[in-house]
């Protein structure tokens, strides 16, 4: 299966030149895109080996119509980051020079900034984002209903021109990790699935998963550009709070590899799915004294500590090409520290972010859907779990209910 | 001296109850090309089936190879644990996992090599070292110290012939990636970011209350993940104090501050900072920054390329224009030492000098701040 697709190329300096006089495209490429692109109504991926250019339109004012055609009907490589990608890169521009008739050195000046598609009865026009091992990511500024006849190399300057202003509002996105935002900031929304017995093996299932994921087996997502998997394994210092009001939940500490603490404080009356949440980060607080602080910040509150716990995390990113939305599926093993034989292992699922240039939407439409698909691949690896939310300080309530410990 | 990655359970790393196989290990030779320094990057290696060279040690301390592959043995739980080095008089543990993708090994140099004694204790060592280190070099990218946290470390090079900074920061990129900046690689992850914004400048007027001189600047992008919409008026403030433009600089950087659209924006950072300003003209900066890690040390480095230019038509030419590269110290994977990184910094900035004349590209050491730079074009525009 493939995709057509038109891309402008620029010279970035004078692309982004404040006064905007240089968003002309030097050269517009209307070609194709193979299967091994990913897109969607938010994201385009274009990976190595994806684009297959046929025609190149050179902007020479001079000419009839302004633009100079040329056959092009070659691969055409974008990506830089490996050594095959950036050969075949070099070799994409010395053909291009010739068949636009550039000199070398502009075409090696060129760059992909804007990208126009149609499918599914729209037409999206992207804006180039940043560049990775995967590829480089465009995000959708604007999503119109497609003309009935094809776009051209026009229509795609023309979109540039007519999108000045939106562009202009998304500048500020075009910044490395600028281009995020959160819905309900202050809310995390997750669901647990509880793993039983002792078959689970959290390494495992994370890297199938993982590995799945970034071979494509669900289509709707790729992981997270740039973020994809991180491994942790550090300690947590829990103090459950209780006044009978809204603010009681817990406060959880956590070590950081250079001796300061980050402290997480969870708001909920009951386990829910959505908790507010707050994170403060490199805190100078020792262990000794974390009592004192919770005392401090919560003088209203009623405090328990609880036996520290080393927590073992292994998250999973994947973001929404059809939304930008980013989900994490987090392989998490917890084991008190006076008592290592009893652990909590679960598999979450959370909203973490979206990159999106536009309204956030379909959060949680598409967390039910990543739920689900987590919730298929337990089952389909045979682990069996409990689905719910059973927080973490249930697990330590339970705990210590059942062998009478807690400080 | 021979040098193995030594592979064994994820259980091993990160203390969990050990199953009746995950004792067992195995030695795999280090590729050739592999850069043994502060940190090792290397391909992930497929151990199925074992690849040449490659031995299994049983915990009773016995080999084993592919033949006489214990059955219980289940491959998708290894990782590589860390790197062993040895000859004739006994090994070593140098190295130890830092990070494993799933086509990337990173490993990361113990402060002390461990001595690996009878083979069936080396389990139990790899095991104890990782206890010892799992809040280091088991949480991502956790094991990161900043020498100094308010003092920037940058030096400037001035460019002429550069036409386009993409081009020349995927050439900066691609000759670190090739090892062709002799010590210096493409940290692993987030290598090359890309950045354009616009600045509001302000030169600090005195008299200041501690003789302050510098600048104020209001940066239009909002870094944080967690900001509620797209496009929400949320800029950074900077405050960068210095009175001759040098090579160190004191800086701070106040994030997600909140100006609506009409706010007098001189006003608001005036009253943040606590200063009387004078307002430079508002230009834009497009850069591409390109991280890079010493390989001897682990102190990371950004080559930020950029391209300057104001907005505004009576102050905009090509001549007026600033073209930097602009080499800054970020952090350091493990113990900073100060003279470490102004030594890293030197060779870096010599390394690129050298790179960008190959390109063509004339760099010229020197401070020349954003501040002497918006100064002299006004002063231009007055003359």
């Amino acid at each position: 299966m493939s995709q057509r697709i038109l891309l402008s190329l620029h010279n970035p300096g004078e692309y982004f030149d404040p006064t905007g006089r240089g968003t002309q495209p030097v050269i517009v490429l209307d070609g194709w895109l193979s299967s091994k692109a990913r897109f969607g109504r938010s994201t385009l991926l274009i990976p190595a080996e994806a684009l297959k250019a046929v025609k190149c339109f050179t902007f020479s004012p001079s000419e009839p119509g302004s633009w100079r055609c040329s056959d092009l009907a070659a691969d055409f490589e974008i990506n830089f980051f490996s050594e095959s990608q950036w050969t075949a890169r070099e070799r994409t521009l010395e053909r291009l020079a010739t068949v636009s008739r550039l000199t070398e050195s502009r075409c090696h000046e060129l760059f992909p900034m804007t990208a126009l598609l149609e499918f599914g009865g729209q037409a999206v026009f992207y804006h180039y984002l940043t560049s990775g091992p995967r590829g480089l990511l465009f995000s959708a500024v604007r999503r119109d209903a497609a003309e009935t006849s094809a776009a051209t190399h026009e229509t795609l300057a023309g979109l540039i021109q007519e999108s000045a202003a939106i562009v202009l509002d998304a500048h500020q996105c075009f910044n490395h990790t600028g281009w995020f935002s959160k819905w309900e900031p202050e809310i995390e929304m997750e669901r647990k699935y509880t793993l039983k017995g002792d078959r689970a093996d959290i390494w495992k299932l994370s890297r199938k998963l993982y590995r799945a994921i970034a071979d494509g087996a669900y289509p709707r997502y790729i992981p997270e550009f740039l973020d994809e998997y991180q491994v942790w394994d550090f300690e947590n210092y829990m103090f459950e709070l209780f006044s009978g009001a809204q603010s009681d939940g817990y406060i959880s500490f956590i070590a950081q590899a250079d001796g300061r603490m980050t402290a997480k404080y969870k708001r909920f009356q009951a386990d829910a799915e959505r908790r507010y949440e707050d994170l403060q980060v490199n805190l100078e607080l020792s262990l000794d004294a974390l009592d004192a602080y919770v005392r401090s910040r919560f003088p209203n509150h009623s405090a328990r500590r609880f036996p520290a716990f080393r927590r073992k995390k292994i998250d999973i990113k994947l973001e929404s090409l059809e939304t930008g939305n980013v989900y994490g599926i987090y392989f998490d093993m917890c084991r008190p520290q006076d008592d290592p034989a009893s652990s909590l292992c679960q598999c979450e699922v959370e909203y973490m972010r979206s990159r999106i240039l536009g309204p956030i939407h379909q959060v949680e439409d598409e967390y039910a859907e990543v739920c689900a698909m987590a919730k298929q691949y337990l089952l389909d690896e045979r682990v069996d779990f409990d689905e719910g939310f059973y927080s973490k300080l249930s697990f330590m309530r339970d705990r210590v209910a059942a062998v009478g410990a807690g400080v | 001296m021979n040098r193995h990655l030594i592979y064994g359970s994820w259980k091993l790393r990160h203390n969990e109850p050990l199953g009746d196989y995950d004792r067992h290990l195995a030695l795999v030779p280090l590729p050739e090309h592999a850069d043994v320094q502060q940190t090792c990057t290397l391909p992930a290696i497929d151990l199925s089936p074992l690849p040449n060279g490659a031995v299994g040690i049983m915990p009773s301390g016995e080999e084993f190879d592919e033949l006489s592959l214990p059955p219980g043995i289940d491959w998708e739980g290894w990782v590589p644990l860390g790197l062993v080095e040895g000859d004739r008089t006994g090994s070593t543990l140098t190295h130890v996992l830092y990070r494993y993708e799933l086509d990337t090994i990173q490993l990361i140099r113990l402060p002390q090599s461990v001595p690996l004694n009878e083979r069936q204790n080396w389990w139990q060592v790899i095991w104890n070292v990782s206890e010892r280190n799992h809040l280091y070099f088991s949480n991502y990218e956790s094991y990161y110290r900043q020498a100094q946290h308010t003092i920037e470390l940058e030096q400037k090079l001035d460019l002429t012939g550069c036409n386009s900074y993409m081009a020349t920061s995927l050439a900066i990129y691609t000759a670190l990636r090739r090892g062709q900046m002799k010590g210096f690689a493409p940290k692993l992850g987030r290598e090359v970011q890309m950045w354009s914004y616009d600045n509001d400048f302000y030169e600090i007027l005195p008299p200041t209350e501690a003789d302050d001189h510098g600048y104020l600047s209001i940066i239009h992008y909002c870094l944080s993940k967690s900001k509620r919409n797209w496009n929400d008026p949320l800029f950074m403030f900077k405050k960068k104090i210095f009175r001759l433009d040098s090579l160190e600089r004191w800086e701070r950087n106040d994030r997600g501050r909140w100006l609506e659209p009409g706010a007098d924006r001189q006003q608001r950072i005036e009253e943040f900072y606590n200063y009387r300003t004078r307002a430079l003209p508002s230009w834009r900066r497009s850069r591409v920054d390109v991280v890079t890690e010493s390989l001897a040390t682990g102190n990371i480095f950004m080559i930020n390329t950029d391209d300057c230019r104001i907005d505004d038509p009576r102050f905009d030419s090509f001549d007026t224009r600033l073209r930097q590269c602009e080499i800054e110290y970020c952090a350091t994977q493990g113990e900073p030492v100060w003279e470490k990184i102004h030594d890293d910094l030197d060779k870096l900035s010599t390394e690129v000098t050298t790179w960008l004349a190959k390109l063509g590209i004339e760099a010229k050491r020197s401070a020349y701040s954003k501040l002497t730079w918006l100064r002299n074009v006004c002063r231009e525009e007055v003359s």
